[in-house]
Order: structure tokens, then C-alpha cells, then sequence
């Protein structure tokens, strides 16, 4: 018999899992920053041959992203940053919700009536390759004002969702349709009954993602179809003012932001999971 | 038995498209259920019990025959109900709503939901466990569960699918104690399809042996010894050796044709 397995001293050090994830968090994150602050500039100075090139480093970025919240930095707009923050929230949650409201009915009964998916499934399909920026031509043309950007994310939020939905209401057990018919439920009682909380926890699974996307596309979508929010404002810092740090520090916080969106939805989604039963 | 004939079953004929190819899983399968009894169904693997229960419960329809159950006097009951072997309870919902489902669904309110749920939680043994999840109880638990929640319908009929073929041996043993007693209790109907001959004769009034595939009648053997039943009886075992005898039969049949098949 062997004794009981030899461990490194990485690995007794890191044994637990939370401190393992924070100290090779930390030292990740340092490493990248080191990078950025003080071999990024020297390094693409080389690689294009100009030593006058100027990169914004990681605390001018973010000492920029501070400053944008008091001052607007010059960019022909009286907002602050934080009223282009603001902005694109009510942009991208104004999109997810509507998002919600259509793709997660659509998506369950497409997942339980076999004819309604049939029907709209070739549309579905045709339509899901587009890229949400590739809709700026409708957008343009059909819609005005804020409803053009939400458009777009509305674009990135309902596909996850739908996809996800369909998937939960087709990964139900038979045998609880099986259940509930010998229990006297009729078909609709088994769609809202069975069918809905049955497959609401995939249905999360894709909100959570649709959210995630919906604040990726908020950028371009803003780029194109805004004259204000975080993503007009790295658009104008790069293209008209040339301040490329003020754009990486805008940058950082739709990082920041998206991350904390991504907490909360997991969070959101476990006590949902939990107050369901299922977890 | 002297009661009403509960279920008649004529020469159905029941038959389903398996890979492109039509099979015939019942053949002028015949017979007769009685009020309050329990009849237990025995058969080689693949010989069409479960089919039998699924056009029992209108979950399969049948191609030919003729088939009856005598519709419960309460209007809001079914006729007919299923208990499965993999429990299939509601994962989301707790066990007093499990058993409310069928309540919900008669339209009872809520206030005689929570009195009958109450009911049949004592019946089933599971005080305290009211707002426990399905995951969190054992498969024994979650059988009773299902137990319970069939009998909210107030279905005269139990249909029983192999219901305690995934519980341990001595769970299995409690259980069949148990369903007894339920039955003894509420006076259901139960038709019982079950793998063990032992399990058959401790729980049945009738067992009902079926052929191998197409499956019909082969053989119904009464089982007249007086409840509680002890297994290591001379009677028990002489029952039991008869069901096995005729059994046999049927799997040498099933064995001898997969060789072929193989072949």
C-alpha cells in the first residue's frame, strides 16, 4: 500500500479552492496590468517602427475614466459619464426586457407545440446568423431615437433566450407529461403547469446570457444610432478627438459594469433555481 | 370476487410503430377487474405490461378490441390513474404540492386543498416532510409521494407501473406493507405490474400471467391465502412455485427467440 498521496507546496498552499482562486486571480490580473503599464507602449513602439507612438497606459486609462465622471473632457456634450452610463442601461434593459417579454412565450411553445415550431423556425434560423449590427439598416429605416439602439439590443438578448427556452421545454422528462395526463391535466394545464416552471430554469440560463449580449452590442449600436452613452462616447474619443485614453477608460467600465451584470444574474438565477426547488 | 366488474377488457389489440417497423405489443389481450381487487401482472420482459397500463390510462391508443372502466360517481374524479417507477414527481413543487396538483386541477379550493393534502400526507406516513423538495427524500419517500398524489384524483383505478423496482429490498418489503394497508384503507382498485413472482404473491388477490410478445392471457392464478402473507408459508411457496411454472414457459419462449434473432 502506498501513503497517502504527497502533495506539492502549490498545491497544499492552494488547497482550498476560494483562496486559490483569489491569489491566482490577483497575481493574473497584476501580470496583465504590469504588461499594459509598462511593456505594451515599448512593444508596439517596435513592432510599427515609431517611437513617437503614444499608448495610453493602464493608470492614464483609468485615471481618465475617473476624470470622464466630473468633467466632460471636451466632447461637445453635457453629459458626464455617469449620464452616459445611465443612458445605456435604460438602453440595453429597455431591449433585454422586451427580449424577454417575446422570446421566452415564443420560445415555449415553439418547445411544445411541434406546428408552431415548424412554423417559425425557418425564419428563426434565417434570422439568427445576422449579427445584431447587421440590423442597422432596419433599425434606421423602421424605428427613431432610442428605439433604434434597443433594437439592436434586443436583437442580442432574444436569441440566447429563445434558444435556451425551446431547449428547456424539449429536455423535459416525458415521464411528467406521462404524470400529469394520468393526473387529469388537460393540454394546457400541462403547458402552464408542467411546462413552464419545468423549463423556467433553462429559460434563466438564456436571460442571463441574452443580458450579457445585449450589453456587448450596446457599443456599436450606440456608435451608430446615439448622440450620447458609453458607447457613442468611445466612438467620438477615437474617431473625432483622437483621446484614446478617455476611450480605454470607457472601455474599462462597460468591463466593470458587465461584470457586475454577470454577477447579479448568477446570483439572481440560483435564488430562482432555489426558490423553485431545483437546486 | 363478487363485486362490479370495474375494468373489462375485450380483445384489444394494441400496436406501435418502433423504427419504421409495426409491432404488435398486445394480442386479443382479454380480461376482467373486479371492484377492490388487486391484481398483479407478471410477464417476460418486453411482453407488453407496460403497454397494457399506458392503454389502461389512455396514455397509448389501441388499434382493435374493446376496453371499459366504469366512470367514478364523483364528477370532478378520473376514472383512472399511474403511479410510475421513476416517481415522476413535480421537482419544483414540494410534497404537499405534489399531492395538490390533482386538486388544482379538479378545481378544489384552496383552503380544501390544504385538508386533503393533510390527509393523505398522514396516510402516506410523511408528516413533517409537507414542504421538503422531492431531491431531498429517499426513493422510498418519494414513492409515497406519488402514492399519494394518485389518490387525489379519487381514481377508483391505481394503475402501478413496477412501482417499487427501484427501491432497495428492504424498502421494497416496507413498502408492499404499506400499499396494502393504503388499499385496505381506501378500497382502490389496483392493477400492479411487477418483475418479482415474489412481490406479486405477497401483494395479489389475482395474478395475471402474460405470454411473451404479442402479449395476451396466459394464465390468471388466484391467490387465496389469507393478509398478512409470510413469505416462508407452505402455501406462499406452493403459489409461487405455480407462477414461476407457468412463467418459465414464456421466458424460455423470449430466450430461445433472441438466440435466434442473434444468430
Amino acid at each position: 500500500m502506498k501513503g497517502p498521496e504527497k502533495k506539492g507546496k502549490l498545491a497544499r498552499i492552494t488547497g482550498n479552492a476560494l483562496v486559490s482562486r483569489i491569489i491566482f486571480g490577483a497575481a493574473g490580473a497584476i501580470l496583465f496590468i504590469v504588461f499594459w503599464e509598462y511593456l505594451l507602449e515599448p512593444i508596439a513602439r517596435g513592432f510599427q517602427g515609431n517611437p513617437d507612438l503614444n499608448i495610453p497606459t493602464f493608470s492614464e486609462s483609468l485615471g481618465a475614466l475617473f476624470s470622464s465622471f466630473v468633467d466632460t473632457g471636451g466632447t461637445w456634450n453635457e453629459y458626464l459619464m455617469g449620464d452616459h452610463l445611465m443612458l445605456s442601461l435604460g438602453r440595453v434593459l429597455g431591449g433585454f426586457a422586451i427580449a424577454v417579454a417575446i422570446a421566452a412565450p415564443i420560445g415555449l411553445l415553439m418547445g411544445y407545440i411541434r406546428e408552431f415550431e415548424h412554423f417559425l423556425f425557418p425564419i428563426n434560423e434565417l434570422a439568427r446568423p445576422i449579427p445584431p449590427l447587421a440590423w442597422i439598416p432596419v433599425a434606421v429605416l423602421l424605428m427613431s431615437g432610442e428605439l433604434k439602439v434597443m433594437f439592436i439590443c434586443f436583437l442580442g438578448a432574444y436569441f440566447p433566450i429563445l434558444i435556451n427556452t425551446i431547449h428547456g421545454v424539449r429536455s423535459i422528462d416525458p415521464v411528467l407529461y406521462d404524470a400529469a395526463k394520468t393526473l387529469g391535466a388537460s393540454r394546457w394545464t400541462i403547458f402552464f403547469k408542467v411546462v413552464v416552471p419545468a423549463a423556467s430554469g433553462s429559460m434563466m440560463t438564456g436571460i442571463r446570457i441574452g443580458l450579457g449580449i445585449a450589453w456587448m452590442t450596446i457599443v456599436a449600436a450606440e456608435m451608430i444610432g446615439s448622440s450620447n452613452g458609453v458607447g457613442w462616447y468611445i466612438a467620438v474619443t477615437t474617431f473625432s478627438m483622437t483621446r484614446y485614453d478617455l476611450a480605454l477608460g470607457a472601455m474599462m467600465l462597460i468591463a466593470f459594469v458587465g461584470y457586475a451584470i454577470f454577477l447579479m444574474m448568477e446570483v439572481g438565477e440560483r435564488r430562482f433555481l432555489k426558490w423553485l426547488g431545483m437546486f | 370476487m363478487a363485486g362490479n366488474v370495474l375494468i373489462s377488457i375485450e380483445k384489444l389489440n394494441v400496436e406501435f410503430k418502433k423504427d419504421e417497423a409495426t409491432v404488435q405489443a398486445l394480442k386479443d389481450f382479454s380480461l376482467k377487474v373486479f371492484e377492490g381487487e388487486f391484481v398483479c401482472v407478471l410477464g417476460p420482459s418486453g411482453c407488453g405490461k407496460t403497454t397494457l397500463l399506458r392503454a389502461l390510462s389512455g396514455l397509448q391508443q389501441h388499434s382493435g378490441g374493446k376496453l371499459s372502466i366504469l366512470p367514478p360517481l364523483n364528477p370532478t374524479a378520473i376514472p383512472v390513474t399511474q403511479v410510475f417507477q421513476d416517481f415522476a414527481l413535480f421537482p419544483w413543487r414540494t410534497v404537499r404540492k405534489n399531492i395538490e396538483f390533482p386538486l388544482e386541477i379538479r378545481g378544489i379550493l384552496p383552503d380544501q386543498r390544504v385538508a386533503i393534502s393533510s390527509q393523505l400526507i398522514s396516510l402516506v406516513h410523511l408528516d413533517g416532510f409537507e414542504d421538503a423538495h422531492p431531491k431531498e427524500l429517499s426513493g422510498g419517500m418519494k414513492q409515497r409521494v406519488a402514492i399519494a398524489r394518485a389518490l387525489a384524483t379519487e381514481a377508483n383505478v391505481l394503475l402501478m407501473d413496477e412501482p417499487f423496482g427501484s427501491l432497495d429490498a428492504q424498502t421494497r418489503n416496507l413498502m408492499q406493507c404499506e400499499l396494502l394497508e393504503i388499499w385496505k384503507k381506501t378500497g382502490k382498485t389496483i392493477v400492479f405490474v411487477t418483475h418479482s413472482v415474489d412481490e406479486a404473491v405477497f401483494l395479489a388477490d389475482r395474478i395475471v400471467v402474460m405470454t411473451s410478445r404479442p402479449g395476451t392471457v396466459k394464465e390468471s392464478i388466484d391467490v387465496d391465502i389469507p393478509r398478512p402473507r409470510d413469505r416462508t408459508s407452505q402455501e406462499f411457496i406452493r403459489i409461487r412455485g405455480k407462477v414461476l411454472a407457468e412463467l418459465q414457459e414464456e421466458f424460455e419462449k423470449t430466450v430461445s427467440r433472441e438466440r435466434f434473432c442473434e444468430n
